[in-house]
């Protein structure tokens, strides 16, 4: 149905022009030529052109990684660490472990920065 | 044969390394799309024709910034049409008589049928709307499926279809009744 119903546009086609392809050649050359020049002139500085976006990208998406760990840890409940003094001293007996300073310290409700 | 839009792509990452085989691909299946984005803008083949080479060295200098080369034509066709408004805008464009008398006296001046052919095309295309000119053109000019169109205008395929049927309706009432005093002459 399209074909039947198309305009025909053959007055206002470019491309009846004999001198189209020569035409379209030479934008072609001459994009090419620049192009090759540019190249030449700066890579490094296209390449970071071409990359700086997806860099960016992931350097957010890795900054969100790290916050979220940082946020999840920070919020884990008291619960889930051994706090009661008794239960890791009995911890430490029953394998034999030498607690440091510091863990005596931490079991026994202080704060030791090492 | 149109190329597909991952065919596209593939061409605008080998004129990123410079290839010129592949600005060549790329030059051929879209200037003439640029042309008719052009256009439906100026209502000037001359300048519309300025102008999609203009913007196709244009697109070619930026290429880098197109994010996504699967939809270059729909990126491309921006450039040409931003381009062609804001020659309309600043009066850069104009009928430059210079011109066309050289043109005349290298003989590329269009036969006289085919000049009352094309007067009569861009009077029933100025008649159109902004979409209506570039949907009818794209498809008809220059052969894209509803598909593409979709694609490069951001419209969906129903309403590219819509666009189609309306603006070939009215062109061809405004192409009739251009004609008509012509075969009423002719049979007078």
């Amino acid at each position: 149905m399209d074909d039947k119903e198309r305009i025909d546009f053959g007055p206002l086609d470019p491309t009846r022009d004999p001198g189209w392809d020569d035409r379209a050649q030479a934008i072609a050359a001459r994009a090419a030529r620049a192009r090759r020049d540019r190249l030449e002139a700066g890579g490094g500085w296209l390449a970071l052109l071409a990359w700086w976006r997806p860099a960016l990208s992931i350097a957010a998406a890795l900054a969100l990684v790290v916050w979220i760990g940082v946020f999840v840890r920070d919020r884990t409940p008291v619960q889930a660490r051994p706090t009661d003094p008794a239960l890791t001293v009995l911890e430490w007996s029953l394998s034999g472990e030498t607690p440091v300073v510091g863990e005596l310290l931490g079991a026994a409700g202080g704060d030791h920065d090492d | 044969m149109r190329l597909s839009a991952t065919q596209v792509a593939e061409l605008v990452h080998r004129a990123r390394k410079g290839e010129e085989a592949a600005f060549a691909e790329l030059v051929r299946h879209h200037l003439r799309a640029v042309y008719a984005v052009a256009l439906g803008v100026l209502g000037r083949p001359e300048d519309a024709e300025d102008i999609a080479q203009e913007a196709m060295l244009v697109a070619f200098e930026r290429l880098e910034t197109c994010r996504e080369p699967e939809r270059f034509s729909g990126w491309l066709l921006r450039i040409g049409r931003t381009r062609a408004l804001n020659a309309l805008a600043s009066r850069r464009v104009r009928r430059d008589a210079a011109r066309r008398l050289l043109a005349g006296a290298r003989g590329e001046a269009p036969a006289p049928g085919d000049a009352l052919e094309r007067e009569g095309l861009l009077a029933a295309l100025a008649a159109l709307t902004d979409t209506q000119r570039e949907v009818v053109l794209l498809h008809d000019l220059d052969g894209w499926t509803h598909a593409e169109i979709a694609a490069g205008l951001e419209i969906s395929e129903g309403m590219s279809r819509q666009h189609l049927f309306t603006a070939r309706k009215r062109m061809r009432v405004s192409l009739a009744a251009r004609d008509a005093p012509t075969r009423e002459a002719d049979h007078g």
